[in-house]
């Protein structure tokens, strides 16, 4: 393994000639006539049905040719010609293709037949949102060229590297893993041709690679772009990457357009309005299930409780209809399917639907009540009719208060397309829009609001400022984010020493910027390892951090709530949930010879098993970075040190007790905030430290950890500066340990601060 | 108790009356103004719940931007000013501006037009968003409770067919699972609404056609034919087992719950929107008057209901349609002024 990664593939090529200047004949070599970016689609058919793998000059298998068949009905295959000749022509295009087109899988594989990097020791990446996306389609396109997984054709995701430097000249791989390399590759040299995959989901990192690549176009005339989408407004990303030639007038990118392989779905809506979607919805079910041929449902509703009712409900009516009529109505299937399912039970979305209860009766049906993840991350055959009251739950981030909201509201118009669009994969469907088509014209907006949009942007500009733009204000993006935003997240980076005042990238921050944590997690967390040494605590820091960058860990089967609860209760650490992540993966940890440990506690193995990981890259970039890896054995000790190093890293995220209720106030922006019912703190202690605000049904503060208020004025002295602090009742408390700190009178009365537990603290800190 | 409050014995407000004598207020006009400044000051001096301190905290957070907060702590001299702010403004940022690249109008539309195929459609749209990058964040919108895209906005004026529809079934299901001790005075306030019925409906229908309207299924009353505009008995005896001298008797029935599904499902059949428009099973009545299936649908729903259920919802209907409350005998100018001088939506209120 090189140090850098990155830099690999800037070692000299083995296969450096280009294979059209080599003298062997067309029998031997596949590839024999082809001139890089200007391969007709005659030549590419004819190396696909050649005996040898021009790739790895091995004979195709059998395997090999009978996928090949199957490809060669995809609707994609058909337009290889044309895109053959278009990607000759242009630097930039722009392509759509409905679900189920092939362009995924396809496109790829022509580009790297028309561009052949690996004759130029270059490669073609194609980007993907999600990490199993990326694994999935690089496999199934390691099949489809009959090679190894990881050998010419690889994928990478955050933590994991599937390809061999020198030989892997395909790379699937996540927008926001190719964001990262070129972090240290900023021209992104290695790259012949980019092609960003479902663009149309505009991810935050996606976003911003498009940005990058638009500017990167001009610098590097001898890369190409391909932008593909699956919806057909690809007129915002044409007219985006117009080319603005000097003393020309600028045209937009060309677009390559691919018919989808779906069947016509009918849609329905209702006359008026419903009084109660979730009724409706049901309702609805019902009413599908008595009255129409056989076919699954989906039912998109929002959430987790939403969904098990929902569930419920369904399954009793179901019963009730059987019951009285089982001649006509067959038995039905209801399976929940949401993110935070245990994964056995998220497979049961795949069970075919249910035998009829006797012969000659009418067969059983699936019904899917599924948030939208159903939308586009997976796909579920059988699916003929989609039942969609128009409503899921959207992340929003708010500048103005620092919350990130997690709130019902309705769809827009694009995606109740996608949903329609689930109901056709396997033949003609059906879509139940439980709204009126008015109401679908007029109250739904077009397009779901892009992720740049609705997030935290102090990551992006972190990661903005490591690529050196420097202006992120005038930088082109596709939709420009709220200037509002942009300044919290410069603050941010200031306040955690990540920018200087100038706006420049500090040492400090360019190592925060190399950790490679989920993009969503804070850079707070990065923060807090890196100054978590001098605590003497930098390896149970490590660990929160990694417990921290994983989907939640604590199981809650609806039917064993108490249980749940109870081995909860066990592992719970009184002084805080992070000290409770902490106690539960070094329980984990423990207990790894029994397999069922995770299971018994009622905790996510998965989830435990992907903070091992974690937890093991980030030691990496720690070693890397000569960060020390310290702990105390003293358990009193070790808590306060982990208490202070969190403040060095999230003392912007610290609320304070107001009242008796339990309702705190968060520092600065005064909300009104209760711990999350998830919270294991046993009293309401003053001052408490939050990993996240979230505000769901009511404004919560989770993942909560009790602290000290003098720490806050020790450790982040700028953020706590009182005359930036707005009046009011948390100013006041601090003034008065401000004054308790300084040996001034506290209230005014005269009292002097009870001296020796002072002493006692600095000698925890000392 | 609150020393502000006094006793309404105290000479204060014997003087208050000698003055508001003169002003031409009688004593108990005056007793209800006091009763409602009292009722001010208790919402004013309430301790807020929990939740309302969030909404308000959050309202007043998000009413505000952070240029502005930055702006303001710059008046008071407080701080260092916002370092975020100075930053952007050093990359050439001017507050109120959007973000991103300065679009030239004209170069984006030429550069559209330009496009094939969609580029008409959706040129609008698109320039539209083109020119405007946010200048503000995403509101943070919160959906009340489960009612469909659509019905929000319907609710504050008056309740529409399809909620009241709702209402209706709810009614019928509360009076279903009434408690059998509760039915001697159930059916002396069945007799009485009843009575109280006739009047009330003949005033919706005077009102109603006082507005325009030519038919409220608010009008009709099981016992009185008169009050069914021709053709429409006929026309419900077709499709329902519901009979409309008899309604009391055939009520518990169809109460069955599975019918009642049935019923609800395929009346929510949902018709394809291309053929709604004209393939709508209308109904033509006698007089030529048309009634639709949902028209049909309510009014077999409100005919199916308690005497008393039916009058709350004419009553209700009375006085969010026209401020008209029948207990006062009174149409009010609007809401604000009912909600002042009407004592209450119900009988008791009035006595």
């Amino acid at each position: 393994m090189v140090d850098n990664p990155y830099l690999a593939h800037l070692k000299p090529s083995q296969r450096g000639a280009p294979v059209a200047a080599s003298s062997t004949n067309s029998d031997r070599e596949p590839l024999f006539g082809f001139l890089p970016r200007k391969v007709k689609g005659e030549q590419v058919r004819k190396a696909m049905d050649h005996q040898l793998n021009p790739f790895n000059k091995q004979p195709h298998s059998a395997q090999y040719r009978k996928i090949l068949e199957t490809r060669k009905g995809l609707p994609v295959f058909s337009q290889m010609d044309e895109f053959l000749e278009i990607f000759s022509k242009n630097q930039i295009i722009v392509m759509v293709g409905e679900t189920g087109s092939g362009k995924t899988t396809q496109i790829p594989q022509f580009v790297a037949y028309s561009d052949l990097p690996h004759t130029k020791g270059k490669l073609v990446a194609c980007t993907q949102p999600r990490r199993v996306a990326a694994m999935s389609v690089a496999q199934r396109v390691a099949d489809e060229m009959d090679v190894q997984l990881g050998k010419h054709v690889g994928y990478s995701i955050r933590f994991e590297d599937m390809t061999e430097p020198g030989t892997t000249f395909l790379k699937y791989m996540t927008d926001g893993m190719l964001l990262r390399e070129a972090m240290n590759d900023t021209e992104l040299l290695r790259y012949s041709t980019i092609i960003l995959d479902e663009a149309h989901e505009r991810t935050l990192a996606t976003d911003i690679l498009m940005g990058l690549l638009k500017n990167l176009a001009r610098r590097r005339l001898d890369l190409k772009i391909i932008v593909m989408s699956a919806t057909l407004d690809a007129v915002k990303f044409q007219s985006y990457f117009s080319l603005h030639q000097p003393g020309e007038e600028p045209s937009p990118a060309p677009l390559f357009k691919v018919p989808g392989r779906t069947f016509p779905v009918e849609v329905f809506y209702t006359q008026e309005p419903e009084p109660d979607y979730v009724e409706a919805a049901i309702r609805t079910v019902l009413m599908i299930h008595r009255a129409e041929d056989p076919g699954d449902v989906l039912l998109f509703l929002t959430g987790e409780e939403e969904i098990e009712d929902a569930c419920r409900k369904i399954k009793l009516e179901a019963d009730d209809l059987i019951n009285n009529d089982p001649s006509s109505v067959g038995p039905l299937m209801c399976v929940p399917l949401y993110s935070s399912l245990p994964p056995q039970q998220q497979q049961r979305i795949f069970e075919a639907a249910p035998k009829p209860t006797q012969e000659g009766y009418p067969p059983g049906r699936k019904v899917v009540v599924s948030t939208n993840v159903a939308e586009t991350s997976l796909t579920i055959d059988g699916i003929v009719y989609v039942v969609d009251p128009g409503f899921s739950k959207q992340k929003v981030y708010n500048p103005r208060i620092r919350v990130e909201s997690l709130l019902v509201s309705p769809i827009s118009r694009a995606s109740a397309q996608q949903r329609a669009g689930r109901a056709g994969r396997t033949r003609p469907g059906k879509c139940f829009r439980l709204y009126t088509e008015k109401d679908f014209i007029s109250e739904l907006e077009e397009q779901t609001h892009p992720e740049i949009l609705r997030s935290n942007l102090a990551n992006a500009v972190l990661e903005l400022a490591k690529l050196g733009i420097k202006d992120l204000v005038r930088f082109d993006y596709l939709d420009a984010p709220a200037p509002e935003t942009l300044m919290r997240a410069l603050e941010l980076l200031n306040y955690l020493a990540a920018l200087d005042d100038e706006g420049e990238l500090t040492p400090l921050g360019g190592l925060m910027a190399e950790f490679p944590l989920d993009p969503q997690a804070s850079k707070s967390l990065a923060k807090m390892l890196i100054t978590s040494p001098e605590f003497k605590v930098s390896n149970d820091i490590l660990t929160i951090t990694a417990m921290l960058s994983v989907p939640n860990v604590w199981l809650r089967p609806p039917n064993q709530r108490a249980a749940a609860d109870q081995a909860k209760a066990l592992l719970t650490v009184p002084e805080g949930d992070h000290l409770t992540l902490l106690n539960v993966f070094n329980n984990y940890s423990q207990n790894k010879s029994d397999r069922n440990w995770a299971w018994n506690n009622f905790l996510s193995a998965r989830a435990l098993a992907q903070a091992e990981n974690v937890r093991a890259q980030l030691l990496r970039t720690m070693e890397r970075s000569e960060i020390e890896l310290i702990s105390v054995e003293d358990e009193r000790k070790r808590n306060l040190g982990i208490q202070k190093a969190l403040i060095c890293g999230f003392f912007m995220q610290v609320a304070h007790k107001e009242g008796e209720k339990g309702s705190y106030l968060t520092v600065k922006d005064n909300q009104v905030v209760g711990l999350h019912p998830s919270c294991g703190l046993d009293a309401q202690p003053e001052w408490v430290l939050f990993n996240e605000f979230v505000l769901t049904k009511r404004p919560y503060i989770r993942t909560v950890t009790e602290i000290r208020p003098d720490w806050l004025l020790e450790f982040a002295p700028v953020y706590f500066d009182l005359s930036s602090f707005p009046d009011g009742e948390t100013k006041r408390a601090l003034q008065r340990i401000y004054n308790k700190k300084r040996g001034l009178p506290e209230n005014g009365n005269g009292q002097n601060p009870p001296k020796l537990k002072k002493q006692k603290q600095k000698k925890d800190t000392s | 108790m609150s020393d502000e409050e006094e006793d309404y014995l105290s000479n204060r407000f014997l003087l208050d009356s000698e003055r508001a004598g003169a002003s031409g207020k009688t004593y108990s006009q005056l007793r209800k103004d006091a009763v409602k400044r009292a009722l001010i000051k208790n919402e004013q001096n309430r301790v807020k719940s929990r939740r309302e301190r969030e909404l308000e905290a959050r309202e007043e957070g998000l009413g505000k931007s952070l240029f502005e907060r930055a702006k303001e702590a710059d008046e008071k001299g407080s701080g260092s000013g916002n370092k975020g702010l100075a930053m952007m403004l050093k990359m050439g940022f001017k507050p109120g501006e959007s973000l991103g690249q300065p679009e030239d109008p004209s170069k984006s539309e030429r550069s559209l037009s330009s496009l094939t195929d969609h580029a008409s459609e959706n040129r609008e749209s698109q320039s539209k968003s083109k020119m405007a990058h946010r200048t503000e964040p995403l509101p943070l919108n919160e959906w009340f409770g489960k009612e469909g895209i659509g019905s929000s906005r319907k609710r504050t004026i008056s309740p529409s067919a399809a909620e009241r529809v709702a209402k209706m079934a709810k009614m019928a299901d509360d009076s279903a699972k009434e408690d059998f001790r509760d039915r001697s005075k159930r059916e002396y306030e069945e007799r009485r609404a009843e009575g109280r019925l006739g009047p009330v409906q003949r005033t919706c229908a005077t009102l109603d056609e006082k507005a325009g309207i030519p038919f409220n299924v608010l009008w009709l009353h099981p016992g009185n034919a008169d009050t069914f505009p021709p053709g429409l008995v006929e026309i419900l005896s077709l499709r329902t087992t519901l009979d409309i001298q008899l309604n009391q008797e055939q009520q518990h029935q169809d109460d069955d719950a599975r019918v009642r599904l049935r019923k609800q499902m395929q009346s929510d059949a949902l018709g394809p929107i291309s053929e709604s428009n004209n393939v709508e099973t209308s109904v033509t009545g006698v007089s030529g008057a048309e009634y639709t299936q949902d028209t049909l649908e309510e009014i077999e729903q409100f005919l199916r209901l308690q005497a008393r259920d039916r009058l709350a919802l004419v009553l209700s209907y009375l006085r969010d349609r026209y401020c008209y409350c029948f207990w006062c005998g009174t149409q009010y100018e609007d809401p604000e002024d009912m909600l002042g001088h009407c004592p209450g939506p119900d009988e008791e209120s009035h006595d």
